[in-house]
């Protein structure tokens, strides 16, 4: 409704495109010839653009522990009662003693990385799991992280190793985003690669653990599945695959990069 | 037909749904508790609690709807009924939660130092707002969140949140009016 002299709502709805045909003609044309109101459409128009450049902050390291510490603990509990959260028992976790949480905190969380990526990656061979995106091309993919990461990813041409780039996604590795990407190789194999911000003294203690180059590897097998985490930077790039353990870690080996 | 919920139901895959549908807007959470109680200690407890209570929920959420919206709305309920009625003195966002934020549209290498500035500008405008206007511009202009859905959220009419956006950005434009000028003094 247009106020007895100026439009007050009706003007931030014309900033947001909101109005009909003939309403924006009549709500425009008052704008035209009222020096009050195409002042307060600038002042609206200002602070809807001012309000939209307010960021996003990242929740800190210890926040996203707790919250991955209290899931953990909510999700063993499901599991042990069927269905339905005890409400009490989740919050005597999370009030329970501080250091015995920080300890279960740091060991729980360790143990859920490589399991959640491992996850991913049956997923994504199973087909359980979209693409976001599919490509057989490196720098289609590089492009399309790029908006969608806060980090570099780096796509690896496996051409030469007979392995066809098939897609990739943005998923989640336990409370961490991930750029997720996956080549199809011989006998049905299949690559899973990945890079997230974090650290790798988040995970537990590997398998084995290889150096070349000055670089860590971290190499866990589970199953017919070896994953080899290493970090370049404050990122943590991992690959995934069902091809022999050797393969798999002298593939990191040629593609890490010393940071 | 199958739907995805009675999937989830039946296949107790609760915790790898909740992984892929919730977690995902961790930040996203996370800066609308800080912002709702601009205190890092409360915004940490806020997140957490909000998580706990979506995890409890996840089996009624219904797939396909806005996972993001309906865990403003878990917080923004459990910071009304716990943090609101007895808020302590409020501590603004200071210069080191800034430095250690990350935009996670524009990360924080890449932004020019006058968009930093402005940034740390807009940031105190955002904290001198009242809550309620606060609220609804974290929701609608920062989160992208739909007129409809920030109502829901907010437990209010489509019109209040039309009402208290149109005067929340005035106060925004008027706090930073100085800025303007400033910057075209000096761009």
């Amino acid at each position: 409704m247009i106020d007895a002299n100026h439009p007050e709502l009706e003007l931030q709805d014309l900033v947001e495109g909101l109005l009909g045909p003939a309403e924006h003609a009549t709500i425009q044309a008052h704008v035209d010839g009222c020096v009050r109101c195409r002042a307060e459409l600038d002042e609206l128009r200002r602070g809807r653009e001012l309000a939209r450049l307010v960021p996003r902050l990242t929740a800190p390291g210890d926040v996203r522990r707790d919250v991955a510490v209290c899931l953990q603990r909510a999700s063993d509990a499901e599991q042990q009662n069927g269905r339905g959260v005890p409400r009490r028992r989740i919050l005597a976790y999370v009030l329970g003693a501080a250091a015995a949480v920080a300890i279960a905190a740091y060991v729980s969380r360790r143990e859920d990385v490589p399991a959640s990526a491992i996850r991913s990656y049956e997923a994504s061979k199973a087909g359980e799991r979209a693409f976001d995106i599919v490509t057989s091309d490196p720098a289609v993919l590089e492009r399309f992280f790029s908006g969608r990461v806060s980090f570099n990813v780096r796509v690896f041409d496996l051409g030469m190793m007979g392995y066809r780039l098939v897609g990739g996604r943005v998923d989640q590795i336990f409370t961490h985003p991930i750029a997720l990407y996956t080549y199809s190789g011989p006998d049905n194999r299949t690559l899973t690669c990945g890079m997230y911000r974090g650290d790798l003294s988040e995970l537990p203690e590997p398998n084995e653990r290889r150096d070349h180059n000055d670089i860590t590897f971290l190499v866990y097998k589970r199953g017919a599945v070896t994953a080899v985490f290493w970090r370049e930077g404050d990122v943590v790039c991992v690959a995934m695959s069902d091809m022999p353990t050797d393969e798999v870690v002298a593939l990191a080996f040629a593609k890490s990069i010393r940071s | 037909m199958v739907s995805t919920t009675s999937i989830l139901r039946s296949t107790g895959d609760l915790r790898g749904g909740f992984e892929r549908e919730a977690l995902p807007h961790l930040d996203a959470v996370y800066s609308f508790a800080l912002r709702l109680t601009r205190r890092r200690e409360d915004a940490h407890d806020l997140t957490q609690e909000t998580f706990l209570r979506a995890f409890e929920r996840f089996r009624g959420f219904t797939p396909g709807t806005n996972c993001k919206a309906w865990l403003f709305t878990i917080t923004y309920s459990i910071f009304v009924n716990q943090y609101h009625r007895d808020r302590r003195e409020p501590v603004f966002v200071g210069v080191d939660d800034r430095e250690r934020s990350v935009p996670v549209s524009a990360p924080r290498e890449r932004l020019t130092p006058a968009r930093a500035v402005a940034e740390a500008d807009i940031e105190e405008a955002l904290a001198q707002l009242p809550e309620d206007f606060r609220s609804t511009v974290m929701l609608v202009d920062a989160e992208g969140v739909s007129y409809e859905e920030a109502a829901h959220v907010l437990s209010c009419p489509v019109g209040t949140v039309r009402s208290r956006l149109f005067r929340a950005r005035k106060m925004l434009a008027a706090h930073l009016r100085d800025y303007d000028a400033a910057e075209r003094r000096d761009p």
